[in-house]
């Protein structure tokens, strides 16, 4: 057992923890199912690839991630989980959320100029 | 007491390389009245700070799934994946433990940066046979 220091449960603590472990049980096959989608959704090779990596990676609530985007939190977890594209703009506003583009910057080298 | 203005600039930049760590603190919540632990980690170069709200009956629940506290702190903390359920629309997320466990963790927000553990499950790594 862990030596972890605990606080007491209050009557409404209990009740909403207890509600939130009976709905999870429900829908464990479906956040199993959901887990593998983003699982592979982020394995991609490509631009959305990197981005849903650096979303996840992000220290920001994803509520607040797509509040940036201008976007529904639902939109941005089936873009997660590729059920759904989103626009060029919409991509760019995400990217600037989650400071995608600071290591795009870092890696980027001018072209040399051809004399 | 503190307020989440105060503990967001508290957030630091890490190297990439620098040691994972998690430091353990004690911290109050916005009610400033109960101490709950704090756990300070590293996630892709960022810090991220939750005080995590343990309860007796929280901890004996993980620990009937094989998830102690620091295990479910560590996932919420650097997580591969996140998403929020369909149903409910509680956030989840995935991430591998040290000794190679993949766990699925689920939990709620009580403020912008107190998390409320739910529940939390072993999950087959991609790839492992699945008994049906």
């Amino acid at each position: 057992m862990s030596d972890r220091q605990t606080v007491p449960m209050t009557p409404e603590l209990r009740e909403r923890w207890q509600l939130a472990v009976r709905e999870t049980e429900a829908e464990l096959p479906e956040l199993l199912d959901m887990g593998e989608r983003l699982r592979e959704a982020a394995c991609e090779d490509t631009l959305s690839g990197h981005l849903r990596r650096a979303i996840h990676r992000s220290r920001h609530r994803l509520e607040a991630i797509a509040e940036s985007a201008d976007i529904a939190v639902e939109d941005l977890n089936l873009f997660l989980s590729g059920e759904r594209t989103l626009r060029s703009d919409v991509l760019d506003r995400l990217a600037l959320a989650v400071e995608f583009t600071k290591g795009l910057q870092a890696a980027w080298q001018p072209p040399e100029h051809k004399s | 007491m503190r307020n989440n203005r105060s503990l967001d600039a508290l957030l630091l930049r890490t190297r990439q390389d620098s040691p994972v760590a998690i430091f353990p603190v004690e911290a109050y919540n916005n009610a400033g009245t109960q101490k709950t632990q704090q756990t300070v980690g590293r996630e892709g170069g960022h810090v991220a700070y939750f005080n995590f709200q343990w309860t007796d009956e929280i901890v004996e629940h993980l620990a009937e799934h094989g998830v102690e506290p620091e295990e479910f702190e560590e996932v919420v903390s650097y997580p591969d994946r996140r998403g929020l359920s369909r149903s409910s629309k509680r956030p989840c997320c995935w991430g591998e433990l040290p000794d190679g466990r993949s766990l699925i963790c689920v939990y709620e927000f009580i403020d912008d940066i107190t998390i409320l553990p739910v529940t939390a499950y072993e999950v087959p790594m991609p790839g492992d046979e699945v008994e049906l």
